[in-house]
């Protein structure tokens, strides 16, 4: 296996689209629900906890940059390989991997489930994911730039929604958020590694790096793609913690789609059901975003054709995702793909750092003795 | 279009108008006030006003009543009564009955909002005596369209801010918190109109108490900026006698001025954490709008004594106020909000303040400023 991909000239991306694909892959279904996990732990101090891991994410994202610069042209399986050998580098590689479909899993019945229960009650899952993962594969077949396109068409046509929180933000009690700094240094903590499962997604970079056209402006898009998700994540929390008293922020599932109930317009009395279903596309860059990886994966460790693994996976998706109908289940699902995503995409660049430093530094050093 | 495109949009269209459960207007019953009553030995009686579309010529609106141990019990019941369902997600009004208000509402509120096509923005009231009388007697009225009557009522008066608006999100925010007890307008049938009479007070989810509507403003007031409300107030005579242009009508020691508050603020501020001491500021600018007495407002002076005296009147009335809300145990205006706004190392709970509110001590500063006085001296 190549360690470093030779990408064609066509097929590369601009650095700038980096910042609608962190923005896109970031901003997904966990946005719907998260202020009530992180007011769990942190209560009205909870925005304190989403500043802080936007800070955590803010570090590894550069760390993350730190470890791929250190190669001409790899992504995370090129690295894995030449850091720990064929075999377990490419163990690793199918871990990460699977790690991508079961969150593909999740978000996809995640969504099913929101639309079931806002919108149509007996509309049978299997029909949701197959119109889902339909949009998905027919996109993801395209290639990348199509993927990048429908990213950055999606992010534009779907960022109106920001606009009709403007009547919870009027009803907001600033008695909620007083008295500031009450909950202690380790109720913030908790309340971060809740908020990290929304932050989750920026592991990408470690896939598409291979295919930035302009490597060196790299960090701006990244950094204000990060910085966007948590701003937008940070003023859906505080609006949550504002509008609602705080035994309703601790309990009501779906806190941000909540929000939207209350917006009313002359043409449309309740605005919730437009919301949803205009948070398809959210959702969809997300998916196509990993199931890409998928594929991509597939191909760079085991010689898979893409369009064979798109359609498996595509498939194997959908029967799964008729089994998946419960909300316990659902939730289950989620808190579980929150704790493998802690470890996997915030701890594990940080352990990969020193290791990829020290592979060069010891490269550099027996090339410069084989030099003498 | 390719022949692959052109299937797919097919197909696509295929499923989704297809394999969706449809809900036709015209053989469902949309619900626009919803009413309910305790019957005894557990029962509750429901009533509801609805919309059927459908046979032209008709008037869509009229009404069923259910009965049952649950709401959706109450509900079913109506669905057979009529032979077609009800849908809840357009109620524009739950009316409660004042038995089932003293008994506790929140069950209800939380089998309302319990499901996320339930409306969020629907208001809240209660009837004097039971809502199935409310709502019936002003149906049986000739030229009286029930769906706008009673939303309109509260609508209007919320609007003008004469009552703070309640609807289902914020009775249930209010109640939750600790610190502040929800309100709710009631509405009585009197002389063949329904009328808004008076603000209930609940303490917890339970009718405490009530005050008349031209008191509710100093609730309001402390909730929201008020800007345009129109309030009557009673002066005394004698301190601005000087300032007569004619002799008064009567021998009457006190007479009426009507104003628009043009904008009013409330401020609860926390004097004294220890001593629980709360200091209340109420700002008000105001346009004279009538006087049943000709006092002549054109010197300063007169100004001046007529606003000490409308600051006194005002500051009399919301300490009498505050002593029944006390007595009552009920703090609608928020004092133990701003007290857990400031309360470190331990959250407020309900029943801490409970115990501590009675004995909670305030002191009130009125300041109004007559902006003008109109044309005429």
């Amino acid at each position: 296996m190549d360690i470093n991909l030779k990408v064609k000239q066509g097929l590369r991306i601009r650095a700038f689209y980096l910042f609608f694909i962190m923005s896109g892959i970031q901003i997904g279904v966990g946005v719907m629900g998260t202020p009530k996990y992180i007011f769990l732990d942190a209560q009205q101090d909870s925005w304190i906890s989403v500043l802080m891991a936007y800070a955590a994410m803010l570090i590894v994202l550069w760390v993350m940059l730190l470890i791929l610069k250190s190669y001409d042209n790899a992504d995370i399986l090129g690295i894995q390989v030449d850091i720990f050998g064929t075999w377990i580098g490419k163990l690793l590689g199918t871990v990460y991997m699977l790690y991508f479909a079961f969150v593909l899993l999740v978000v996809l019945v995640t969504y099913i489930d929101v639309v079931q229960l806002f919108i149509f009650p007996q509309i049978n899952t299997w029909l949701l994911g197959f119109l889902l993962l339909s949009l998905v594969v027919y996109c993801v077949a395209g290639g990348l730039r199509s993927i990048v396109g429908v990213v950055f068409l999606f992010f534009i046509l779907s960022h109106w929604l920001l606009l009709l929180l403007a009547k919870p933000i009027s009803l907001i009690d600033i008695s909620n958020y007083q008295p500031v700094w009450q909950a202690s240094m380790i109720d913030l903590l908790k309340g971060a590694k809740s908020t990290t499962f929304t932050f989750t997604g920026f592991e990408i970079i470690f896939w598409i790096y291979p295919f930035i056209r302009n490597k060196n402006q790299v960090w701006r898009p990244i950094f204000l793609g990060a910085t966007w998700s948590a701003g937008i994540i940070l003023l859906n929390t505080l609006i949550v913690i504002g509008y609602f008293s705080a035994t309703q922020a601790r309990t009501i599932e779906w806190s941000v789609l909540s929000l939207f109930k209350i917006v009313e317009l002359p043409f449309i009395a309740r605005f919730d059901f437009i919301v949803v279903a205009e948070w398809m596309m959210i959702t969809l860059p997300t998916m196509m975003l990993l199931m890409w990886a998928i594929t991509q994966g597939m191909k760079r460790l085991y010689h898979v054709p893409k369009r064979i693994t798109l359609y498996a996976a595509a498939l194997i998706f959908l029967v799964v995702c008729g089994f998946i109908d419960e909300h316990h289940l659902i939730m289950a699902l989620n808190n579980q793909a929150n704790s493998i995503a802690f470890w996997i995409i915030f701890v594990y660049p940080l352990a990969l750092l020193p290791i990829v430093k020290l592979k060069k530094a010891w490269q550099s050093r027996s090339k410069k003795g084989a030099k003498r | 279009m390719s022949c692959r495109m052109n299937g797919i949009l097919v197909l696509t269209v295929m499923l989704i108008s297809g394999c969706v459960q449809p809900k036709t207007l015209e053989e469902n019953g949309i619900m626009n006030i919803y009413g309910v009553d305790i019957a005894g030995d557990d029962q509750l009686k429901t009533t509801a006003v609805f919309y059927k579309f459908g046979a032209p010529g008709q008037d869509p609106s009229s009404l069923v009543t259910g009965q049952g141990k649950t709401l959706s019990k109450g509900q079913k019941r109506m669905n057979y009564k009529l032979g077609f369902q009800l849908q809840s997600g357009a109620i524009e009004l739950e009316l409660f009955g004042k038995k089932a208000a003293e008994n506790g509402l929140i069950d209800y509120l939380r089998a309302a909002s319990r499901h996320p096509r339930a409306s969020n923005n629907r208001l809240l009231a209660v009837s004097d005596t039971t809502a199935k009388n409310l709502i019936t007697k002003l149906d049986g009225l000739p030229n009286i369209n029930v769906n706008q009557a009673l939303p309109n009522i509260i609508d209007v008066n919320s609007h003008m801010n004469v009552i703070p608006e309640v609807t289902l999100h914020n009775f249930q925010k209010l109640y939750y918190e600790p610190g502040i007890d929800p309100v709710m307008p009631i509405l009585s049938y009197q002389n063949e109109r329904t009328r808004l009479t008076a603000l209930a007070l609940f303490k917890g989810d339970q009718l405490a108490g009530q005050i008349p509507v031209d008191q509710a403003f100093y609730i309001n007031v402390l909730h929201q900026n008020i800007r345009g409300l129109q309030q009557e107030v009673q002066l005394p005579l004698q301190p601005l006698k000087k300032y007569l242009l004619k002799e008064p009508k009567s021998d009457q020691t006190d007479f009426y001025t009507l104003f628009n508050i043009k904008k009013g603020e409330g401020n609860i501020k926390l004097v004294n954490k220890q001593n629980l001491h709360f200091h209340t500021q109420l700002n008000f600018e105001v346009n004279i709008l009538e006087l049943t007495e000709s006092v002549g407002l054109q010197k300063p002076a007169a100004i001046n004594a007529f606003e000490q005296e409308i600051e006194k009147a005002i500051k009399e009335q919301y300490e009498q106020l505050l002593s029944k809300l006390q007595k009552w145990n009920v703090d609608p205006m928020g004092y133990g909000r701003t007290y857990k706004t400031q309360k470190r190392n331990s959250p407020l709970t309900e029943s801490e303040w409970r115990d501590k509110f009675p004995d909670v001590t305030f002191d009130v500063d009125v300041n109004v400023d007559i902006l003008d006085q109109g044309m005429t001296p």
